[in-house]
């Protein structure tokens, strides 16, 4: 199963998403991105992301997501 | 039935009961807190609730842009069937529709059976590679002052297809000033060419970049990007959008090093 770094990585290989705290303020994710990090999300691990939490705060950096994914079941 | 929208907050409140009735992201709704407060500031924001939908009109130059946050595709197609009556400005409907292109076509679909068809579709464009120093600074080109912005305001409005670019008013103008974020070459005493952007953290986003018609082949766009790229030497990614037909500007892209990214904005029209 790809790990969140992978689907980061496939989305923008050129940053090195470990090294960031707050990748929006960063500049390393926008809003279209974020879209595309959702719809990876879902594949990636059979889950629907509820619109509800499709906000920044749970987009900041790689800890914030997986305690989203968490909160799906994922580890 | 479509009310003005009077403050952040009750907007905030509309689109948290969608997404509490919803279980995916369907929206084209990505304004900014400073955007959304000017657009309330100005009166020139809308919304027409639905059933676990909502649409978000705004009015911009003679026409509606719609926004939509919905909670599923049935909820869209019901709450854009229910778009009718007085918006009290023209009857031409333009919704921007960002993401992949895969992703995009059941929404797509859904604008089409209410009335909407295809205007424009713009593709992203993404440099990733580390810009070329460059050594000199481009003698002719200069940062706009504010005695610039209505001019460049003016040189906008003339070349651009106010559906599909997302034309900016002079307070954005003025701002983009204040931020030496608008570069410009004069001829003659007028606006030769301009290059605006916008930058945040290591992104920086190529918004316009236009040379006048009548002063073209003079390596004027060349100088302006080139200088683009010492202004932001630091970042890591530049982006811009430019229409998936438009091959000229494309190939010019990619000879400055950008090329298309996943994403696509179908830009749809619908006239009430």
């Amino acid at each position: 199963m790809q790990t969140v770094e992978d689907i980061l990585r496939d989305i923008r290989p050129e940053f090195d998403f470990a090294a960031s705290e707050n990748f929006i303020d960063d500049g390393m994710l926008d809003s279209y991105d974020i879209v595309t990090l959702v719809s990876d999300l879902d594949k990636a691990y059979g889950i629907s992301i509820s619109g509800l939490d499709i906000v920044p705060e749970n987009f900041q950096n790689i800890a914030s997501i997986q305690k989203l994914l968490r909160k799906y079941g994922k580890p | 039935m479509i009310q003005p929208v009077q403050n952040r907050a009750d907007l905030l409140e509309a689109l948290e009961q969608v997404r509490r009735a919803g279980a995916g992201p369907a929206t084209n709704w990505f304004a900014t807190p400073e955007r959304i407060e000017r657009w309330i500031g100005r009166n020139s924001l809308f919304c027409l609730p639905g059933d676990r939908a909502l649409l978000i009109l705004r009015r911009d130059r003679g026409f509606h842009r719609v926004y939509h946050s919905a909670a599923d595709l049935e909820a869209l197609s019901a709450v854009l069937r229910s778009l009718s009556g007085p918006l009290n400005a023209e009857d031409v409907l333009i919704a921007d529709l960002v993401g992949r292109p895969q992703d995009l076509e059941p929404v797509i679909g859904i604008y089409r059976e209410n009335g909407f068809s295809e205007h424009n579709c713009l593709v992203r464009m993404t440099r990733t590679a580390a810009p070329e120093e460059v050594a000199e600074i481009e003698p002719d080109v200069e940062f706009a002052g504010p005695a610039d912005v209505e001019s460049v305001v003016a040189f906008l409005c003339h070349l651009l297809d106010p559906y599909t670019d997302q034309i900016p008013d002079e307070d954005e103008i003025r701002e983009a000033v204040a931020l030496g974020k608008l570069v410009m070459v004069r001829r003659d005493d007028s606006l030769g060419g301009l290059l605006l952007f916008e930058t945040v953290g290591v992104t920086s986003h190529l918004r316009y970049w236009y040379v006048d018609d009548t002063v073209r082949n003079r390596g004027i766009g060349a100088r302006l990007i080139r200088h683009f790229f010492r202004l932001t030497r630091s970042s890591r990614r530049w982006i811009l959008w430019v229409a998936s037909d438009n091959s000229d500007a494309i190939a010019k892209y990619r000879h400055y090093g950008f090329r298309p990214d996943a994403l696509v904005d179908r830009i749809m029209i619908g006239r009430r």
